[in-house]
């Protein structure tokens, strides 16, 4: 197996709040409670959970927009917190995110040509004078013509600008992709278009994408891998076909029942009650158990480690006291696609 | 149905193609501007302050008659021909006094506005993007200046001063003045950095005065600008008001608003309400000119709408 | 039989922007069964939350009705007055909205504001407005709803507070509810809790739910009978078993291939080629044709008229017979 591009150990991001009339909270919001992952040159590394499971700013970790509170993100092997300023630079670079509102995203008052030539520029990767070249190669890439270099993004549509804000990361050869809910803006026809653009670059550009999604369909399209998180904490990860089709816990099964789907699945339908908990006060014991239809009297008070699944691959692991148990009843008679 | 051109654009088939109505084209600001020239209010407005800008600039272009060329036994003598104003107390050439003092008035509200303009711009957009220690200073510094009675502060720094010109009075406003139009920069400013594309520029490695410039500034300077536009008016109008209280400019200058004083003086605009009409009248064409231009650019200039 | 609850006849409603008008609806009809859901299916600019609004008679300023008809339960709703429009709303016809942190107002407590409903529509005392009000939260599944009614909006979750809004829309036993995207601003496992909500309610009340989503899943779940739109127009109609299992439209087609599934593994999506117009600058003849594989010059010149497979099954394409054969339709690019 190749070796790492990216590795994340037991990361920890916390946020203080304060408390205001508005909010009862007040303390630490743990986003990020504990993360290990390891995302490998070439795979995309699929991410889900509901909002405030610390997905998000897990990306914003990534790409540095975050540092982390404690743990450590080693790239090729090295510690990133030891790397020199230029080391630093170059790290940086390597990794880009695609942001989920392509409106958002760009700059309104500049050209398309000047938004995506800015890294190139910044990190003086061609001479001036090809500047203007390259960027018309990159809107090709991402398959728009040069007639739009000198448009504002308020003439674009969504699908296009989301279009530019990948060819704006992929101007400084970036050697990870964070994608952040990338297609959860866009009018349904145009996501299997950038769907299909993601997938394509990763195989012409020998891509690692982390694919952060809600739409679960969409993520076990694109992923390689599957990470459940919850809370802030990842409670199931390993490879998209066994997470999928045998959840060995009882979050991650809860999901891809309340999935909506056009066929119905012919595993039990698990609904959740409630909302998930505030990251403020995090529950004791499993950060799941209060929602939890298999939770028992030791799920409140024993915090479940993450650990390989019986009988799965290696790869395979859940933060679950029964996940043995639960990948049993979990698994789907398989379906004769 | 068949309409050929429609059918012929249509046609095209480039991926992920839309076109667009060319009236959205183009540099955002250019077009924001565009749209502004086409308001009438906005054309009057520009008219006001521009014939005032050349009052200010040659006032010749308007009058041959020398201010100062004075005859005391046409005191307070009202509308006459050749003499579209009247005289003032000394006889003077009213029309001639007004035309001149545009000057004065002006200096005082363009060199105002410009210099809170500059001072906001840097301590807003420093405090607001930034933030931490330079935040704390700058903000509590406003909000001291901005917990003062500023007439009553004015009127004591004034009083320090035994000649007072135009720059004591520049001096004055723009000390006062700073911290609101700081706050509003600030807090355009922090609104703007948290926006994606600056994220997008960090990201890249861009570094941050580049981001400052480059993405937040000209994305948070257009309430600035407004506010620098009405800053105009208010400081001519300050002007006036300063020279009312007798802490202004003295004679012999020119100014609307010591003509204004004068005017007030010992009841004599009953006798010759003229000499305050027309310098009133002028001061407040200019500051509503000012005002109109300054809700036109917010109106327009947001161009956010899509 | 009898008369459908709603039925809306060859609507047609245009927009006036920058001196120019817009066609946003054209020739849209439409039938809903009392006790029945019925899913609008579209994309942005199809016109499928400018419906809702037109039935609830609250068309957005510069839009207007320009023919076509709207009879809830017999009664005309074009051109009544608004008094009578207003009696209506909140009463016989309620609708929720996405964001239920908006529609409800911040500075009163929930059970105020659904009692509050009450009092618009009824002459009733206040201890019988907020015993109702107690009596709507409880049936949209609130735990402890008669504590729970003096709290303000921001103290209920995300989930809680759409519960509140639904239960403000039906305090008042509305026999059509309009739901416009009432779950996309949802996590899935919320979303999978208030479509069962919605369901329950519309089978115990028979309320007709109209249900605006662009979500296939969403519509797969929860409709009896769907519609497609595009661009203003009707592309198909039919059971939810007809459009799914049978699109004749190509872009119906179009649209469900490209949902992910588990046979797309490794592979690239079908696409729809190209975006969604804007009502400003809709291509002649069938607005679909510049994103459509089967489309041809008949295409380009002429509105497809309707064609009918079964009393329930409508589409609106020239090739109807070819989409409904060769499916998927669309092209992959």
């Amino acid at each position: 197996m190749a070796s790492p591009l990216l590795q994340l150990s037991d990361v920890h991001r916390n946020y203080r709040v304060r408390s205001t009339p508005l909010r009862r909270h007040s303390g630490e919001v743990h986003a990020v409670n504990g993360v290990d992952l390891v995302v490998r040159p070439g795979e995309t590394v699929g991410i889900v959970g509901e909002s405030g499971c610390g997905k998000s700013t897990l990306a914003r970790l990534l790409v540095g927009l975050e540092q982390p509170t404690s743990g450590t993100v080693s790239w090729r092997g090295d510690d990133v917190s030891g790397l020199n300023r230029a080391q630093r630079h170059h790290f940086h670079r390597s990794i880009q995110l695609v942001f989920q509102d392509p409106h958002a995203s760009l700059n309104p008052r500049r050209s398309i040509r000047d938004s995506v030539a800015e890294g190139i520029l910044t990190h003086g990767l061609v001479p001036r004078n090809q500047v203007e070249d390259r960027v018309t190669e990159l809107l090709s890439q991402v398959g728009l013509n040069a007639g739009y270099l000198h448009r504002y993004p308020h003439e674009l549509s969504g699908g296009q600008l989301q279009r530019i804000g990948i060819a704006r990361a992929l101007a400084v050869e970036p050697q990870l992709l964070v994608c952040d809910e990338p297609v959860s803006a866009l009018d349904i026809s145009i996501q299997a278009q950038v769907l299909n653009l993601l997938n394509d670059l990763k195989r012409e550009l020998d891509l690692a994408i982390v694919f952060i999604a809600h739409d679960l369909d969409v993520v076990q399209h694109m992923a390689d891998r599957i990470v459940t998180m919850y809370l802030g904490k990842v409670v199931e990860s390993g490879p998209c076909e066994e997470v999928y089709g045998t959840s060995a816990h009882p979050y991650t099964w809860a999901l891809l029942s309340a999935t909506p789907r056009r066929a119905g699945s012919d595993r039990e339908r698990i609904m959740l009650q409630g909302d998930p908990p505030s990251p403020v006060e995090l529950p004791t014991g499993c950060v799941f158990h209060t929602r939890c239809f298999a939770a028992r009297a030791e799920c409140s008070t024993q915090s479940p480690a993450l650990l390989p699944v019986a009988g799965a691959t290696e790869q395979h692991s859940a933060a679950c006291h029964f996940a043995d148990e639960i990948a049993k009843s979990s698994t789907s008679i398989p379906q004769s696609a | 149905m068949l309409d050929q051109t429609q059918s012929a654009i249509a046609t095209d088939r480039t991926a992920a193609t839309r076109r667009v109505a060319p009236t959205k084209r183009g540099n955002p600001t250019l077009r924001a501007l565009r749209a502004a020239w086409r308001r009438p209010t906005f054309l009057v407005a520009a008219v006001i302050i521009i014939t005032t800008c050349l009052m200010a600039l040659v006032p010749a272009l308007f009058t041959s008659t020398d201010p100062q060329d004075c005859t005391l036994s046409n005191s307070r003598k009202g509308v006459s021909a050749g003499h579209p104003m009247g005289y003032d107390m000394q006889g003077c050439d009213y029309f001639s006094n007004v035309v001149h003092g545009a000057r004065t008035s002006m200096e005082v509200g363009v060199l105002t506005a410009l210099f809170i303009f500059i001072v906001a711009l840097i301590t807003g957009s420093l405090a607001g993007y930034f933030g931490g220690i330079v935040d704390s200073v700058v903000s509590r510094l406003a909000d001291v200046l901005l917990g003062m009675p500023v007439m009553v502060a004015s009127l004591v720094v004034l009083y320090q001063f035994r000649e007072r010109t135009i720059w004591t009075i520049v001096f004055v406003l723009v000390l006062f003045g700073w911290a609101g139009t700081m706050r509003y920069m600030r807090g355009s400013v922090l609104q703007v950095k948290n926006n994606e594309y600056v994220q997008a520029a960090r990201v890249l490695g861009v570094s941050s005065l580049t981001i400052l410039r480059r993405h937040v500034l000209p994305n948070a300077i257009m309430p600035l600008i407004v506010m620098t536009t009405l800053g105009v008016g208010a400081g001519m109008t300050a002007e006036a008001g300063f020279a009312i209280l007798g802490v202004g400019l003295k004679l012999p200058a020119y100014s609307w608003g010591l003509q204004i004083a004068q005017a007030s003086r010992d009841g004599n605009w009953q006798l010759a309400p003229h000499l305050m009409l027309f310098p009133a009248l002028m001061l407040g064409l200019c500051t509503l000119a000012f005002v109109v231009i300054g809700e036109t650019l917010r109106d327009v200039l947001d161009v956010r709408s899509r | 039989m009898t008369l459908p609850l709603l039925q809306i006849r060859d609507l047609h409603i245009r927009f006036q922007k920058d001196g120019a008008q817009l066609d946003a609806i054209s020739d849209l009809s439409l039938d809903i069964e009392r006790g029945s859901t019925t899913v609008v299916l579209g994309e942005s600019g199809s016109g499928k939350s400018l419906t809702a609004k037109a039935v609830m008679g609250l068309l957005p300023p510069g839009a207007e009705v320009v023919s076509g008809s709207v009879r809830f339960d017999g009664r005309e709703l074009v051109g009544l007055a608004d008094r009578e429009l207003r009696r209506l709303r909140g009463d016989a016809i309620a609708m929720i909205f996405q964001d239920a942190l908006t529609a409800l107002n911040p500075v009163t407590p929930i059970g105020n504001q659904i009692a509050e409903v009450h009092r618009i529509h009824e002459r009733i005392s206040k201890r019988e407005a907020w015993s109702r009000a107690v009596a709507s939260l409880d049936a949209v599944r609130i735990p402890d709803a008669a504590r729970r009614a003096k709290d303000y909006p921001f103290q209920f979750s995300g989930g809680m507070r759409q519960r509140a809004m639904i239960a403000m829309a039906i305090t008042r036993n509305p026999d059509l509810l309009i739901a416009d995207e009432p779950t996309t601003a949802l996590d899935v496992t919320v979303q999978a809790q208030i479509l069962e909500l919605l369901d329950d309610l519309r089978a115990e009340r028979n309320l007709a739910l109209l249900l605006i989503t662009h979500d296939i899943g969403v519509a797969a779940q929860s409709a009896d009978n769907a519609v497609v739109m595009y661009a203003g127009r009707l592309a198909e109609r039919g059971t939810i078993g007809e459009i799914l299992d049978e699109p004749a439209h190509p872009y119906t087609s179009g649209l469900l291939g490209s949902v992910p599934g588990p046979e797309h593994r490794g592979r690239d999506l079908p696409t729809i080629q190209g975006a969604p117009p804007s009502l400003d600058d809709l291509p002649g003849g069938c607005a679909f044709h510049p994103r459509c594989a089967l489309a041809t010059d008949v295409c380009r010149d002429r509105l497809p008229a309707r064609t009918d497979f079964t009393t329930t099954h409508t589409t609106w394409c020239h090739h109807a017979e070819e989409a409904l054969d060769g499916q998927p339709a669309a092209a992959t690019v």
